[in-house]
């Protein structure tokens, strides 16, 4: 496929003054799908926005009809939320920090010949495809004493083969010349890759943490096998916790009242809240997650 | 021979500083995915607590025997297939046509932001969108709300086994479509602007342009990623189908990664049967690997595996 | 880029933080506890009962949590994991799916080293309650002090309304049904109205709809009748009963979505007024009738007695035991514990069952959660005006009170948190026998167990599946005999003969 990335324009279309029939409809079918994607979105932050009794009242509103903000309030004072961000935030840096080191590292050395390098290779691959499964892997967590530990999903979730594999074509695809030059200078590979390689590659490095901090902020599944406390418990498995309500329906004891129940609007609320910090940044990085799929599909 | 070996030495003893930033991936790989490995082992084992995964005894190949001798562990595998082909008819093609139409749009800056609310969603965990879309097809929700003030009938979108499959890959289509997208807009964006010229002196309209220039042109990008789709045909998507599942729909939503997830935990604890499904999976899901690569090296393409 | 490099920073050295915790120091005897845990029912170090529980036993105490959320999970996993607590607390029948894991307690419950469990358990229907196949009793029980959990209520101010008679038997609840759907008591011109409508709960999620088919004579499953074990879903009975049902939910009279509905969209239902009667635990009779506090409206919601099936049986099976198996606070011994670790978690046990640690669990310490007056256990002003505005359960939880342990649920506390109404009818069926009997939890052999795993896991899948199918007309009822069939197909006749045997066993 194409190796040059496109720069400015997205359209090949020719350029036309006038807007034709077939623009019209373009445009009108392109406008309602975005209106589709945002529909369900606004719909939570009404119904997150406005009062219970609203809510029972009219399910369905376009506007908060009693404007409240009682949901907010009431996820903040509980602090479970705010918890799960603090820790949330915490894996996701030092995560981040630590597994796109070694990826990089690892990425640029499989684009580098040594002996060795495509039994290595194959073996990182093979485990794209296969692995040990759940509970030998929690085993495995176990012997390192990582249950109920932060250190547990810092360091097991963020290496991505497939990222290590577009990092690597991307290494591969620097000019040759550069390193010669930088070899001729005495310089061994450590230094070509801190030098040379790293500051070169710089735009694809700033895509590439983007998306493993993105999979760390996400990461459901393992947190949710790790950890015990709830002092550390995170982001998204407070948050499915409280959408699925999983704690009221353990709750069956006689005369219990059960008070936890989530209310569609603290539901919508907490789902909102966990949306903000990716909501904030997307528009500004949209140009930085996009590059990194074109230099995926460079691969393929 | 031995000067083979000496200049094996020298190359190895050049390239140190590169296993130097080796060794952190391979301490990953080798901690967290390979030394799992020997758990299954479990597979061939009938798990006892008390003796633990080294000390269980062996019962050879009967966990493998009883995956096919098990009608719910079958379903599950019929599930998964006819998810995956579905969602290759259903959700392959949609971002294709998104890609053709945001190409045909006029107006940069538009285009910008509608791109932005497109791809967006791809960053949102699943337990934020399928919490979005249970509350927007819920009962009293938004769309059962229209339904109802048009005089239609309440639909219970999230329970009803017939609807519960389109609502997946509309669901999937909602939060993937405008990423997958991007790949095809890269491809068209490369097509060689003379060819369209070309096709308008021929008197060919924006319709005819599509089908008889664009598509081709990226036909290659479409069958690559087509094959690789194929490839994964036994991963269909756990979390998006786990947060979405209810017991009305579980006949057909259930698929080996959810069954392999309630047989471990929901059922009787059968980890050397669990174990073998999960060992089952990977393996069906290597061949099919190996083979999209094969046809992909055959079609000219790079393929996966380097 | 500049902003984002800022934030990166930041939060770089936040991530430095130290993330390791603290280790606790080594007292005389430390034993583990494994529980259940979450934000408003808290089971952590540091909890006030733990803390005088240990100063009282001289026992250190070292709780693992375990979020509610994933219990299935965590349970799982720690089994898997093969290095076990000293105590864990958990479903009776998940902890007997792995009998050697723990420690039998028979020569270990005695008159001397635990008088107070030995109160409980030399009662044999008790024992037979918690013992295993071969006899052994590997776990302490849950005790609850009354038996009426769920029961049914409706909305009498709609009968008063519409001018109709409580129903008495199932046909009449149907008329009732009727008349609801199309007399409009809500009156808004609208046929909104769902007669029955409740919100999803049990693992099949229709816990709340079934116990209907209790009015037939039969339960959803197991249940014995003249020494024998019968099936349930595929008695004869069951087909009438799924008629009944059938026909309600066609004519939709039952809400539509019961397997789905959750309690907010429930909620919801009720506060719109279009909810005539449902059924589940005895304390939402108080929690329905709150929704519509503040509010001017007749809404008067009461409590019912089950309707009468064709052979006039008006009972509930799905009941409250003396010992509930099947929550979350039955406890086993871990078998590979110390001599010291097991004889510190028997006397705790045994510290639990008195009187003493009985009034510690239920109502605190004196002159601080509860005070005695004239005789009665009355909670202070600290629980049930709380300065930090809880709740008065979430309030006592705070404190360990009414959390865990294998908790004998005070029937004083039970009664002081209810309305008369809730209490009423409670004693109604408990006293005029609306109260089926229940099918035991039986223990079963390894063999027996096996025979379960490879058919009855299956058969319990398909059924689920169809009986949701004949209620909502999926399948016709003419295809239940096909039904039968193939659940006898799948092997339901050595499925009963295990439990049948295990059922001898127990009553013996």
């Amino acid at each position: 496929m194409h190796t040059s990335l496109p720069q400015k324009t997205l359209s090949a279309a020719p350029k036309r003054k006038k807007w034709t029939k077939g623009d019209y409809a373009v445009f009108i079918i392109l406008t309602l799908t975005a209106l589709l994607i945002l529909m369900p979105f606004y719909n939570a932050v009404v119904i997150s926005l406005e009062t219970n009794r609203a809510y029972a009242l009219h399910p369905v509103s376009l506007y908060p009809a009693e404007f409240s903000l009682k949901n907010y309030q009431y996820l903040i004072d509980k602090g479970q939320l705010s918890i799960g961000f603090q820790n949330t935030i915490l894996i996701t840096i030092s995560g981040t920090v630590l597994s796109m080191a070694a990826s990089v590292m690892m990425a640029y050395a499989f684009s580098r010949k040594f002996p060795g390098k495509k039994l290595l290779f194959l073996l990182m691959m093979f485990t794209m495809f296969f692995s040990g499964g759940m509970i030998p892997t929690y085993l495995q967590m176990k012997a390192l004493k990582l249950i109920d530990s932060r250190w547990g999903i810092i360091l097991f979730v963020g290496v991505s083969t497939y990222n290590i594999v577009i990092l690597k074509s991307g290494f591969e695809q620097t000019p040759v010349d550069l390193e010669d030059a930088a070899k001729i200078d005495g310089a061994n590979d450590l230094v070509i890759f801190f030098r040379v390689m790293l500051p070169l590659q710089g735009p694809l490095l700033a895509t590439f943490t983007l998306f493993t901090a993105v999979a760390y902020w996400n990461e459901w599944f393992w947190s949710m096998l790790l950890i015990n406390s709830s002092g550390k418990m995170t982001l998204q498995t407070v948050l499915r916790s409280i959408v699925a309500e999983a704690a009221a329906a353990a709750d069956v004891s006689t005369g219990e009242a059960d008070l936890d129940v989530f209310s569609q609007g603290v539901k919508m609320a907490a789902v909102m809240m966990a949306m903000v910090p990716i909501m904030c940044f997307y528009p500004f990085l949209q140009k930085y997650f996009v590059k990194g799929v074109m230099v995926g599909s460079v691969k393929m | 021979m031995s000067s083979r070996l000496r200049r094996l030495g020298i190359s190895i003893w050049q390239a140190r500083y590169i296993y130097l930033l080796l060794i952190p991936g391979i301490v990953y790989f080798a901690v967290f995915h390979y030394a799992p490995m020997s758990g299954l082992v479990l597979a061939f084992k009938k798990y006892n607590a008390k003796l633990g995964i080294w000390g269980s005894q062996w019962v050879g190949m009967a966990n493998f025997q009883r995956i096919f001798t098990t009608p719910a562990a079958v379903t599950a595998i019929r599930n998964t297939l006819e998810i995956n082909f579905s969602r290759l008819l259903f959700q392959f093609p949609v971002p294709i046509l998104l890609a053709l139409l945001i190409n045909e749009m006029r107006g940069t800056k538009i285009k910008r932001v509608y791109q932005t609310v497109y791809t967006f969603p791809h960053f949102l965990s699943w337990v934020v969108v399928s919490a979005i879309i249970s509350n927007f097809f819920a009962n009293n929700g938004m769309i059962n709300t229209i339904i109802a003030s048009t005089g239609g009938e309440r639909i219970s979108f999230l329970s009803n086994a017939a609807l519960f499959r389109p609502l997946l890959y509309f669901t999937h289509n909602l939060k993937e479509m405008g990423w997958s997208s991007i790949i095809y807009i890269a491809a068209i964006t490369a097509i060689d602007p003379t060819l369209y010229e070309a096709a308008t002196m021929d008197g060919a309209g924006r319709l005819q342009q599509a089908w008889h220039v664009t598509l081709p042109c990226i036909r290659a990008t479409i069958i690559t990623l087509f094959i690789l789709q194929v490839g994964r045909v036994m991963n269909s998507g756990f979390e998006q189908i786990f947060y979405m599942q209810n017991p009305s729909v579980k006949g057909v939503s259930e698929i080996l990664d959810t069954y392999i997830y309630s047989i471990t935990f929901n059922a009787v604890p059968s980890y050397g049967f669990s174990t073998a499904v999960g060992m089952f999976k990977s393996v069906i899901n290597l061949i099919m690997l190996v083979s999209a690569n094969y046809i992909i090296k055959l079609l000219g393409g790079n393929g996966l595996l380097g | 880029m500049k902003l984002f490099s800022r934030f990166l920073a930041v939060l770089l050295a936040l991530s430095l933080l130290p993330l390791a915790c603290t280790a606790l120091a080594e007292d005389p005897v430390t034993i583990t506890i494994w529980g259940s845990d979450r934000e408003n029912m808290p089971f952590r170090n540091g909890l006030m009962t733990i803390e005088i529980l240990k100063e009282k036993l001289g026992i250190n105490i070292e709780i693992i949590s375990a979020p509610t959320e994933n219990l299935a999970e965590k349970y799982g996993l720690l089994m898997a994991s093969g290095d076990l607590p000293t105590i864990v607390q958990y479903k009776a029948k998940d902890l007997l799916l792995y009998k050697d894991a723990w420690q039998p307690l028979n020569d270990m419950i005695n008159e001397t080293d635990t008088p107070n469990l030995w109160k409980v358990y030399s009662d044999p229907e008790i024992r037979r309650k918690v013992s295993d196949a071969d006899g052994n009793m590997r776990f302490i029980g849950q005790r609850t002090a009354i038996t009426a959990g769920k029961l049914y209520f409706y909305r009498q101010d709609w009968l008063d309304k519409l001018g109709l008679e409580t129903p008495k038997t199932v046909e009449d609840l149907y008329n009732v049904f009727v008349a609801i759907r199309d007399g409009d008591p809500n009156g808004n011109g609208e046929k909104d109205e769902i007669a029955f409508s409740v919100r999803k709960n049990g693992s099949n999620n229709r816990g709340n709809v079934i116990p209907f088919v209790n009015n037939w004579g039969i339960a959803e499953t197991f249940f014995a009748e003249d020494g024998q074990v019968k099936f349930g879903a595929t008695d004869p009975r069951m087909k009438d009963a799924l008629e009944w049902l059938h026909r309600c939910y066609e004519e939709k009279l039952l809400d539509q979505e019961y397997l789905t509905r959750d309690k907010t969209a429930w909620y919801s239902e009720w506060t719109n007024n279009q909810v005539f009667m449902s059924y589940d635990w005895s304390a939402y009779i108080d929690n329905v009738s709150n929704l519509f506090k503040g509010q001017e409206s007749d809404v008067h919601i009461v409590g019912a007695v089950p309707p009468e099936g064709p052979t006039g049986i008006s009972e509930t099976r799905d009941q409250l035991q003396p010992i509930t198996v099947d929550e979350d606070w039955n406890a086993g011994i871990y078998v590979g514990a110390s001599a010291e670790q097991k004889a510190a978690a028997m006397k705790l046990f045994d510290y639990l069952y008195s009187e003493e640690g009985m009034i510690l669990l239920n109502f605190g310490v004196e002159g601080e959660h509860f005070n005695v007056i004239d005789g009665d256990y009355v909670y202070s002003d600290l629980i049930m005006n709380n300065p930090d505005g809880l709740s008065p359960q979430d309030a006592l939880r705070t404190f360990g009170i009414q959390s865990m342990l294998t908790l004998l649920q005070d029937a004083r506390y039970e009664r002081a948190f209810v309305s008369d109404e809730v209490n009423r009818i409670r004693d109604i069926y408990e006293q005029e026998g609306h109260i089926g009997p229940a099918f035991p939890t039986l223990a079963f052999t390894n063999d027996e167990q096996s025979v379960i795993n490879e058919k009855y896991t299956e058969i319990e899948t398909y059924v689920n599946e169809m009986i949701d199918k004949f209620i909502m007309g999926v399948e016709p009822l003419d295809h239940f005999d096909v039904y039968v069939a193939q659940v006898e197909s799948m092997g339901l006749q050595d499925v009963l003969k295990v439990y049948q045997d295990a059922y001898d066993r127990y009553m013996k």
